[in-house]
């Protein structure tokens, strides 16, 4: 028994050691870098945002995923900026023109310097583009810009020329979002993997550290070009799960919180100390519905009869708790090429009438209706309650809820039901959302009307501002008459935030961390 | 000795390549990463040239082949997401979830062997059933439930602990409690019925018999004959909170392998899932081994067999 009280001994001992081996140097770290977070500080200047997911990256320039997007956009800034009414503002560059159809000439701001103190200049945009554009670089923007592009000139220190292979209308957008500068000396010397994660921009913020699975930290940019950001210290954390994130910031943990659900907005606007910040996105939620598939769809006025029998007022009201803007048109007010079409009232007598027309009862048409499950803003709700409305009619829908990779790839290769709720990301011109959904070559397109799609890739030719405003108006209106998706809404971009904390929204979600402002 | 060591370690290695194959073969059935991770309006080339990339315009027999040459190596490849090495995205996130795992284990031990011990001793009476009745609830509330009412209660009324995130023991304290509740029931139910199993032996009542204290009887003789069972069970609890507690982490936002194991499945992220399980099911066999080491030192006729 002596043997055994040792041994037992023994592996209590072992056991403790490991445990406090573990703790040890993991909390121990973990405690010195958050004391140095409030080091020199007072509280008041720095603020914390809890997001659902993290960044896969910090290099510029290479991922358009929203949660990397959003804070890349920060750190590196870009060229331009679209405002979402149709006007480009200027950001690091301050004057654009297109030269001819082929050539487009970019005036880059002076003095301004990366957060390592080089200078930005013409080399610098010209070396981010080559980055971008080298397939051993894995940029997920290359696609777009190696066809595009035939040569880069830099005219002067801080004038540089895009060289297309074709017109391209809508350059300025795929700049826009495309181009967040990288310091050529500073990728050079220490190569792709450690920029990723030790990033060097012009940004508002300067990245000071990535705790990965926890959060990002950032410090202003005192140098930065339109002033120093007010809050000095910004973090941001990581919380996948609404609930824990919605307790952070009620528990004052965090102070502003991304992606609340419409239907816990009352729990937020209730607490004394929490606010609701919202604004209208230029997401587009819409059914898509499918054409290409032998069926009832094929005939334009069963398309229309489903138009009109779906209540999208009601839809808002009830599933969105108001939080979102009808839609008339296949695109949204935010996009450059919108046109506000007639819209199709509601009327479920008229769809049954459209119906009969078409030869059909309500009850013969027995349709699929394929959705994500908590992917998109309220994806099932919205769906259930759609369906609901279609089996009043007498209509039968099987709802198929995916998972959302399989959702993805039934949708890229044409294996979709009858029908699909999708929200589209804020697209900024016609072309961007049309190619997408509505053209020959189109990964999401599901319409056996060819003509129609040859029609539309025409239009997205037209170099002329004014013609190609004309050929997407009449993109617009074809579509509508052609019934080939039912618009519902643009939904809002909705923030939780503590009662003292400001900050600005934008239609494309986003996050501009130098709008989040701390009242004094 | 040195014989059963040597078995044993084959068996190890065996169990490690079978959990690893069949997860192989298993994330592959979720169906192909290319759709979510390269943008839609792409043009097929790029599609083409990420397959190529990563393997996946391969036969399924040939990735596999590739994949455990490669892995023998301790190649698991890039994250497909990260484009960083998925061995060292599984071993950032380590400590955190030994962290964790030990942690609650512990406090687990602590708790469940008196409230065990008591309900023997005391079969019946009222500690004892308000001890049963709180195992029986420790182990029927869902982890996610427990650990969002703990954040209501503690960070969101009293404010006392952080809702989430990792770092300080102070955010260990509530996942902690959330995971270590579902073992202290299982170890406490455990211990009484070793405990009253033992407490009916002879030598038990012959110790009763002779005046050995009650403490003595419960502590010397009964609990380390009743404690070999539980080993087993400890150590095998131990693997299921190394490889269980994503839901806990997902709630409470620890920076932990099961949430980065359970991102890496929701993104297909193949390389990180195979390299989380080969991880998970080599500190699992391990613990086995070891356990079974520790056994037949505690047990010598195991060694004699």
């Amino acid at each position: 028994m002596k043997h055994g009280k040792k041994l037992l001994l023994t592996v209590l001992i072992a056991f403790a050691l490991i445990l406090s081996a573990c703790t040890a140097s993991t909390a121990g770290e973990e405690k010195e870098s958050d004391g140095n977070v409030k080091d020199g500080l007072l509280e008041s200047e720095s603020v914390v945002i809890g997001v659902a997911a993290e960044p896969t990256t910090l290099m510029g320039s290479t991922q358009p995923a929203a949660p990397t997007y959003s804070i890349i956009h920060n750190i590196y800034d870009n060229l331009i900026e679209y405002d979402g009414k149709g006007t480009f503002l200027p950001r690091l560059a301050i004057e654009w023109k297109s030269i001819d159809e082929l050539t487009w000439e970019f005036k880059l701001r002076e003095g301004v310097t990366f957060h390592n103190g080089a200078p930005f200049n013409a080399e610098s945009v010209k070396y981010t583009v080559e980055y971008l554009m080298n397939p051993d670089n894995k940029s997920l923007y290359s696609g777009r810009w190696t066809d595009l592009i035939k040569e880069i000139k830099i005219i002067d220190e801080h004038t540089i020329q895009f060289i297309t292979n074709k017109p391209k209308a809508n350059f300025l957008h795929l700049v826009y979002t495309d181009i967040n500068p990288l310091e050529p000396g500073y990728v050079e010397k220490v190569g792709i993997e450690e920029a990723a994660s030790n990033p060097i921009g012009t940004g508002p913020y300067k990245f000071k550290e990535w705790k990965v699975g926890e959060s990002i930290s950032f410090v202003a940019n005192e140098d930065f070009w339109e002033g120093e950001p007010e809050t000095k210290e910004l973090t941001v954390k990581f919380i996948p799960e609404f609930s824990s994130r919605l307790s952070a910031l009620l528990s004052g943990d965090v102070e502003l919180i991304r992606s609340v659900p419409t239907d816990s907005i009352d729990r937020v606007e209730q607490d004394q100390n929490t606010k609701i910040i919202s604004t209208m996105s230029g997401k587009n939620a819409f059914i898509a519905l499918n054409s290409s598939k032998e069926g009832p769809l094929q005939n334009v006025k069963v398309r229309q009869a489903l138009n009109h029998a779906i209540d999208v007022d009601l839809l808002i009201k009830n599933v969105m708790n108001g939080h979102a803007q009808k839609l008339t048109s296949t695109l949204t007010p935010f996009n450059v090429s919108y046109l506000a079409v007639d819209e199709y009232e509601y009327d479920p007598e008229k769809a049954i009438k459209l119906l009969a027309e078409a030869g059909y009862k309500p009850e013969d048409l027995n349709l699929t209706f394929d959705t994500t499950n908590g992917y998109f803003p309220m994806d099932t709700q919205v769906v259930q309650a759609i369906a609901g409305e279609l089996e009043k009619l007498g209509i039968k829908i099987n709802v198929v809820q995916n998972e959302t990779g399989v959702f993805l790839q039934k949708a890229t290769s044409k294996g979709m039901g009858d029908m699909y709720f999708i929200t589209s990301a804020a697209s900024t011109e016609g072309e961007s959302f049309y190619s997408f959904y509505f053209s020959t070559t189109g990964a999401y397109t599901y319409i056996n009307d060819q003509k129609l799609l040859e029609e539309n890739v025409e239009a997205f030719k037209i170099f002329d501002p004014v013609q190609r405003q004309k050929a997407m108006d009449g993109i617009q209106q074809r579509l509508r008459n052609e019934a080939v998706s039912i618009p519902l809404w643009t939904g809002e971009d909705i923030w939780g935030a503590a009662d003292n904390i400001s900050f600005e929204p934008k239609y494309s979600e986003v996050v501009d961390f130098y709008s989040i402002k701390r009242s004094k | 000795m040195v014989d059963f060591i040597i078995k044993r370690i084959a068996q190890s290695v065996i169990v490690v390549f079978l959990a690893l194959s069949v997860i192989f073969f298993l994330v592959r059935l979720s169906g192909d990463p290319t759709v979510l991770m390269i943008p839609a309006d792409a043009p097929p080339e790029q599609y083409e040239e990420f397959r190529k990339q990563h393997g996946f315009d391969q036969p399924i027999y040939m990735q596999y082949v590739n994949f455990i040459s490669s892995s023998i190596q301790g190649d698991f490849g890039d994250s497909i997401r990260m484009n960083t090495s998925a061995v060292s995205l599984v071993i950032e996130r380590l400590p955190a979830t030994f962290q964790l795992a030990f942690s609650a284990l512990a406090l687990s031990v602590l708790i469940a062997i008196p409230i065990g011990v008591i309900s023997a001793y005391r079969r019946n009476s009222l500690v004892d059933r308000l001890g049963v009745g709180f195992t029986i609830l420790g182990q029927a509330i869902p982890n996610f439930w427990l650990g969002l009412i703990l954040i209501y209660l503690f960070s969101v009324t009293y404010q006392l602990l952080p809702s989430s995130g990792g770092g300080s023991m102070m955010h260990m304290l509530l996942p902690m409690a959330t995971l270590a509740m579902h073992s202290i029931a299982k170890f406490a139910r455990f211990t009484r019925s070793t405990m009253l199993d033992v407490l009916r032996k002879d030598y038990i009542r012959t110790a009763k018999a002779s005046g050995t204290p009650t403490s003595s009887i419960l502590m010397k003789y009964a609990l380390k004959n009743a404690f070999i069972p539980l080993l087993t069970l400890i150590s095998l609890e131990l693997g299921t909170l190394l490889g269980g507690a994503v839901i806990v982490e997902v709630v409470f936002a620890w920076p932990g392998l099961g949430r980065l194991l359970m991102d890496a499945l929701l993104n297909r992220d193949f390389p990180v899932v195979l390299a989380g399980v080969f991880f998970i099911a080599l500190i699992y066999t391990i613990i086995n081994f070891i356990t079974d080491i520790l056994y037949a030192f505690i047990n010598p006729q195991i060694r004699l067999q």
